[in-house]
Order: structure tokens, then C-alpha cells, then sequence
């Protein structure tokens, strides 16, 4: 065995080799010092585990990214043409209604697997259109006909992303955050309209205790509650704007933390 | 001036930031999950890992010589930073305990739990690795271990330490059932002395077998803590493995 321990490189060199079972190409003396140093033994197979990991995080994540686009795209085309035909019958000789246009850059792969998941009866529960259209019209006059500045621009400020929930919620959706391989099955972005029906839902098979709180993008609580269950169905008064949940469990670990646009 | 803008720039190269911060959390959250860090620092270790990893990069990437992937040598650099900020003294957590070492592992492996099931499947993995890095030895180390711990020994065991085993007399050897402690290891001292046609003491044969069974039960621990196996339950993971298992 040599008297100095290996470096840094070496043990790299050994743990690939390790990882894709060529250790014979690795030289003698690396494999010599492993085998009586237990210090280098530990950090080859620490590092072979470290770089599994993360290769698994990265396939898993690409895999996810096929499959949601794969199944998505087709739906995503069916819904925008239905959208398409029932914007226009509904809204054709309506005022102007667009709502203002977000700051907020929105990854592709959300359009596609968020943007169009709405309609999926067991996420979100879809009001009629026209229904809710004609609601709000009863309701809220003035903010169905043309908004005033001022109004537009308190809309832009409800979309503002708050930095360090945006950099939160971002790293869980690069899969950087998911240490506790704890299983979410909703979109990081959620996008839905005002008054529908939110349902969030989660993998808790050991009905362990757990808290959600969701927080304006100003960093407001806004709402929290407690639960055991796999679901937790949100209050239906959310106005316009982006919001963050976080899921915490008992031990005040953070499980995700994930995006809400209420439009 | 030349060089130091040269330096910069190779450093800059190595590996982009963001797929920097990927690695750093990777390898905290191996600590966390082998319990080295509580969860909640985890995100400080990041960030202490990301900063030291920022300081040092010029000297990081000058050492790099190419012979392995960056981000396998990132993984190294960062797994050594972790131990250094644990070690260092800074970050002390005492709370971070082992139940009663030697209970915790005897109620883990006779547990039929799926959870301790899961937990053990993985400590058999991390055994099986850590045989593996005895590189030529490691076929020799099981056979004495199974022969040593009175479990079946199977003709791929013997055909894996030495092919010559049947005509050596290995095999009737090595199914011989010792009585006392003495009488293994007169055998294995025939059985080194066959195979390796050397003329070793039986001495020598104990001390060596011991000394890697103390070495394997270390890694098994490891340098933080991971576990705290002794020689019972390192025997009782080692049976788990290859009792009754046809190779």
C-alpha cells in the first residue's frame, strides 16, 4: 500500500470503474491501496453510490419528461382545438377579456404536461366555461369589461414570482429537492381558474402527519392545514395570482414545494 | 496574468454551475440518508459545499488531470469537503445517535418488516461492495468466511478460488466440519497451503482472516458512523447473503 491516500481523481477513476464493473482497468496500485485502506475503500464506494444516484435522478427524470410528453401532446391538441372552438362561440362579440400576460417564464414541458392536464377529471374539477363566464359577469362587471391600468397592473404584481420560493419550487422540479423520494402527483405548476375546484394529491401510505401551507407570492400564508390523507382540497376563493405550496412533514422536513396560478 | 485568465476559464469549464449545485446536493443527501447530517442542515451543507467548491476552483481544476469524468472527480472533491465541514468541529450533531448497536442490528435482521427488509437488502448490497473492493482476494475472503461461519460451501465457491480445487482435494477439505476454532483454521491452513503451494503457519492464516474480518466490519461502519456493526452482526449480514445462496 502506498503511504499518501488517493486523490480525489483516482478515486474517481476507481468508483466509474467500479460503477460499470471494469475494475480490472483501474491500475494495480489504486486497486493495491483500496484494498487495505479502509479510508479510500469508503470514499470509492461512496462515490460509485453518489454518482448512481444521480444518474438514476437523471434517466428517471428524463423518462418522466418522454412519458408525460408522449401521453400529453395528443390530449394538449384535442384540448386547445376544443378551447379554440368554445372561446370563440363564447366569447365572439364579448368585450375584451385578456387577462394580463405573465411575467413569469413558463418552461415548455409545463405548458405540456400542467397548461393541459386541467381537464383530467381526478386533478382538477373543470367548471362549465360558459357557466363561469356569465357568473362572473353577474359578479364582477367591471373586471369582465376592459380593465383600467391600475387593475392590470395589480394583476402583473399577483403574478410577480417571489425569489426564494420560485428558487425553492424550481429546485424540487429539477428533482435536486426530492431527498425524501417523496412521491407528488400533481404538476409543480398548477394553472387553474378562479373558484375551481383545487385538489392537491401526494403519495402517504403510512398516513404520516403532514402540513401544506400555501403562500402568495408575496410569501403570505394564505391558507394551512393538516392532514394524513393523500388529498387535500383547497378553498375555492383564491384570487387571481401565483401562489407556492409546501408540504412538511412532523419532523419539519420540506417534502415539495410547488407552484398554484390562479387565472 | 496569461495564466491566471487561462485558469478561469478551464475552471469555468470543468462543469456548468447548475450541474455543480446537482452534485453538491447529491452528496449531502448521501450523508443525510446515511444519517452523518440531520435533514434540516442539509441545504446549509449544500451551500458550505458550493462556496468551498467556489473558492477552491481554480485549484480544483488545475489538479484534474482528464483521466476521469469531472463530474465523477466533482463527486469526489465535494464527498471529501462534506467530511471536512463535519469533521471540522462547526457542525456538531450530537443528537445524531445510534440505537444500542449491537440490538439495533440482531432486531433489524430477524425483522420480517418490509422497511427493515428494504434496509437490510441495502446493507447487503453495501457488504457485497465492499468485498468486492478485495479485488483478487475477494473470492478467497467469502470462501474462509463461509468456511469459517459453518455455512454451505458450494462447488462455484471453490471453483472460483481455485480451479484446480477437486484435484487439489479442496473440496473434501473444505466439507469437513470443524469442532473447535483450532481445527478450522488447521484446515484452511492446508487449504492455502495446497492452493498457493506455499508453507504458511496456521498463525498467519488467523491473523489474516481477522484482520480482514475487522477491516470489512470498519468500511461496514464507516468513518461517520453509518452503522455499528460487530463481529456478531457482521455475521449475521453475511449469512443473510450467502447461506444457503449458490455462489
Amino acid at each position: 500500500m502506498t503511504d499518501r491516500h488517493l486523490t480525489e481523481e483516482e478515486i474517481a477513476i476507481y468508483a466509474e470503474a467500479f460503477k460499470s464493473g471494469a475494475k480490472k482497468k483501474v491500475p494495480k496500485h489504486i486497486r493495491n491501496h483500496v484494498k487495505e485502506c479502509n479510508r479510500c475503500a469508503e470514499e470509492v464506494v461512496a462515490v460509485e453510490q453518489a454518482i448512481s444516484q444521480l444518474d438514476e435522478n437523471n434517466s428517471s427524470r428524463s423518462k418522466s419528461r418522454k412519458l408525460t410528453a408522449v401521453f400529453w401532446v395528443p390530449v394538449a391538441a384535442g384540448v386547445t382545438l376544443l378551447i379554440g372552438i368554445g372561446g370563440y362561440l363564447l366569447f365572439y362579440n364579448q368585450p375584451d377579456t385578456s387577462p394580463v400576460e405573465s411575467r413569469e417564464p413558463v418552461a415548455a414541458v409545463d405548458t405540456i404536461s400542467s397548461g393541459e392536464k386541467k381537464p383530467a377529471a381526478d386533478t382538477f374539477k373543470m367548471q362549465d366555461q360558459k357557466q363561469e363566464t356569465e357568473k362572473q359577469e353577474a359578479r364582477e362587471p367591471s373586471e369582465v369589461s376592459s380593465p383600467s391600468l391600475q387593475d392590470k397592473n395589480l394583476l402583473a404584481e399577483a403574478y410577480k414570482p417571489h425569489p426564494a420560493l420560485e428558487n425553492l419550487s424550481s429546485r424540487f422540479e429539477k428533482g435536486e429537492m426530492r431527498g425524501s423520494r417523496f412521491e407528488i402527483e400533481v404538476d409543480n405548476l398548477i394553472k387553474v381558474n378562479a373558484r375551481d375546484t383545487i385538489v392537491l394529491r401526494w403519495k402517504n401510505p403510512a398516513e404520516k402527519e403532514l402540513s401544506l401551507e400555501v403562500l402568495d407570492n408575496q410569501g403570505n400564508k394564505v391558507e394551512e392545514k393538516t392532514t394524513t390523507k393523500e388529498t387535500v382540497r383547497l378553498k375555492d376563493d383564491f384570487d387571481k395570482g401565483l401562489y407556492y405550496w409546501k408540504l412538511v412533514d412532523s419532523d419539519f422536513n420540506l417534502l415539495f414545494c410547488g407552484k398554484l396560478r390562479v387565472e | 496574468m496569461q495564466n491566471i485568465s487561462s485558469d478561469t476559464k478551464e475552471a469555468d469549464e470543468l462543469v456548468a454551475i447548475d450541474e455543480v449545485a446537482a452534485i453538491a446536493t447529491n452528496v449531502v443527501k448521501g450523508f443525510e440518508i446515511r444519517k452523518a447530517i440531520p435533514s434540516r442542515e442539509k441545504d446549509d451543507m449544500v451551500q458550505e459545499v458550493i462556496r468551498k467548491y467556489l473558492e477552491k476552483k481554480t485549484r480544483i481544476n488545475k489538479a484534474y488531470k482528464g483521466d476521469a469524468n469531472p463530474k465523477t472527480y466533482l463527486t469526489a472533491i465535494f464527498y471529501r469537503m462534506c467530511c471536512e465541514i463535519i469533521r471540522s468541529g462547526h457542525k456538531s450533531w450530537d443528537h445524531i445517535k445510534k440505537e444500542d448497536p449491537g440490538k439495533y442490528m440482531v432486531d433489524l435482521l430477524s425483522s420480517s418488516g418490509s422497511d427493515n427488509q428494504f434496509i437490510i437488502r441495502n446493507e447487503a448490497e453495501y457488504l457485497k461492495k465492499i468485498l468486492s473492493l478485495f479485488d483478487d482476494e475477494k473470492t478467497k475472503i467469502i470462501l474462509f468466511l463461509k468456511f469459517f461461519f459453518g455455512l454451505e460451501i458450494h462447488s462455484s465457491d471453490l471453483k472460483a478460488y481455485s480451479r484446480n480445487y477437486k484435484k487439489a482435494g479442496l473440496d473434501r477439505l473444505l466439507h469437513t466440519i470443524p469442532k473447535t476454532n483450532q481445527q478450522t483454521f488447521e484446515i484452511l491452513v492446508k487449504v492455502v497451503n495446497k492452493h498457493e503451494n506455499s508453507d504458511v503457519k496456521q498463525d498467519a492464516v488467523r491473523i489474516w482472516l481477522y484482520k480482514r474480518i475487522d477491516q470489512i466490519i470498519e468500511r461496514l461502519n464507516g468513518s461517520m458512523n453509518r452503522a455499528n456493526y460487530d463481529r456478531k452482526t457482521f455475521q449475521l449480514l453475511f449469512e443473510y447473503i450467502y447461506a444457503g445462496e449458490d455462489g
